[in-house]
């Protein structure tokens, strides 16, 4: 099954508003999000790799809050998948959910650099 | 320019810390961030326990986490009347349900919305300013009942009472009541001591009268001053004559 990451524009918009219209803090949040997932997706990798599932579990939560709060919807969902996996020590079925975290990512990476784009353009 | 209220924001993660404070500092608040459980304890003991009106804790946090952070807070009597608002999220209730058993006053759902953070910071807010104005007004009247004990062992001071009195409300009227009569009381008092004064002087002049009559209406001193009288007449003086230095 593939999944289609998809960034939710009114989250963001919503941000924006929120945090007091400036659209370069919206851009820091999201360039901060997508360094700060890169090295969480690594820290899962790692962590299913050495069988340790509380420390996957730890930075699969962190990627599902950080991917929502950006409006990467569809990609907190498989994080938050991963999470529940390694909650209950299944380290073998977030093996399986990993490839559809790291095949996601550069699809959420480019959504998100169309939305940037849109804001410096509003700004 | 005076903000809204006084936040300790804990989040581990960076991006959520960093939205959650900016979020705050739009609404108004002013944010002091920490990024795990103890930290945020070492900041709330390090100054005055009453510089935060609010606690915005997450729950899974590397070091001390929410659970571990809320239940250290909880049992600290400096800490304790603190309100901790959860950060979790949504899908974790049960996690909530736990905190707010432990004392957690609320919680806030990931992502943030800032509608509901704001509403539910004011009812904290709202909630820890009459906290704080039930344990001045507590203060207060043990202000009272401690000058009351001090009235009845003589070390009362009136100045311990002038913020008591200065209030507009009954405990303010009790305690001008108060300094009054125990005002009263005192002048009494130092009257009753000058009097009590008074009178031991009379009776010392009294005893004194009476200690030389004793002496003078004695028969040793009768004889004494007929003798003395017998000599001045053998020596040819009046009895109310000096004698000759000569």
């Amino acid at each position: 099954m593939t999944v289609e990451p998809v960034i939710d524009a009114a989250a963001l918009d919503q941000m924006l508003e929120d945090t007091g219209g400036e659209a370069e803090f919206v851009i820091e949040i999201i360039d901060d999000y997508l360094e700060n997932a890169c090295a969480l997706l690594a820290d899962i990798g790692a962590a299913v790799s050495a069988g340790d599932a509380a420390a996957g579990r730890a930075a699969a939560h962190t990627l599902k809050s950080t991917s929502a709060s950006v409006g990467a919807v569809g990609y907190a969902a498989i994080a938050k998948e991963a999470e529940e996996a390694l909650g209950t020590g299944d380290v073998a079925r977030a093996r399986d959910i990993l490839p559809r975290l790291e095949t996601g990512f550069p699809l959420v990476e480019a959504a998100l650099a169309r939305e940037k784009t849109r804001l410096e353009a509003a700004a | 320019v005076s903000r809204a209220g006084s936040i300790l924001a804990v989040e581990d993660n960076p991006v959520n810390r960093k939205l959650l404070v900016r979020t705050l500092d739009a609404q108004g608040y002013e944010v002091t961030p920490a990024t795990n459980g103890r930290e945020a304890l070492e900041i709330l003991r390090g100054g005055n326990p009453r510089a935060f009106d609010v606690v915005l804790l997450d729950i899974m946090m590397p070091e001390l986490n929410g659970y571990e952070t809320l239940e250290a807070i909880k049992s600290d009597p400096a800490l304790r009347d603190l309100p901790v608002l959860m950060i979790s999220a949504i899908d974790e209730l049960n996690s909530v349900i736990e905190c707010i058993k432990m004392g957690a006053t609320d919680y806030l759902p990931k992502p943030f919305n800032a509608d509901l953070l704001r509403a539910r910071i004011g009812a904290s807010l709202t909630a820890k300013r009459l906290r704080d104005l039930e344990l001045e007004y507590l203060e207060q009247v043990r202000k009272v009942t401690s000058a009351a004990s001090a009235v009845e062992s003589g070390t009362y001071e009136a100045s311990g009472l002038e913020d008591v009195a200065g209030r507009e409300d009954e405990l303010g009227r009790l305690a001008r009541v108060f300094q009054q009569m125990a005002r009263e009381v005192r002048a009494r008092e130092e009257r009753l001591i000058r009097q009590v004064e008074e009178l031991r002087i009379e009776i010392d002049e009294a005893r004194q009268d009476r200690q030389v009559a004793e002496i003078t209406e004695s028969d040793f001193y009768q004889q004494i001053s007929a003798e003395a009288e017998e000599l001045r007449r053998i020596i040819g003086m009046d009895s109310d004559s000096s004698p000759d230095p000569g």
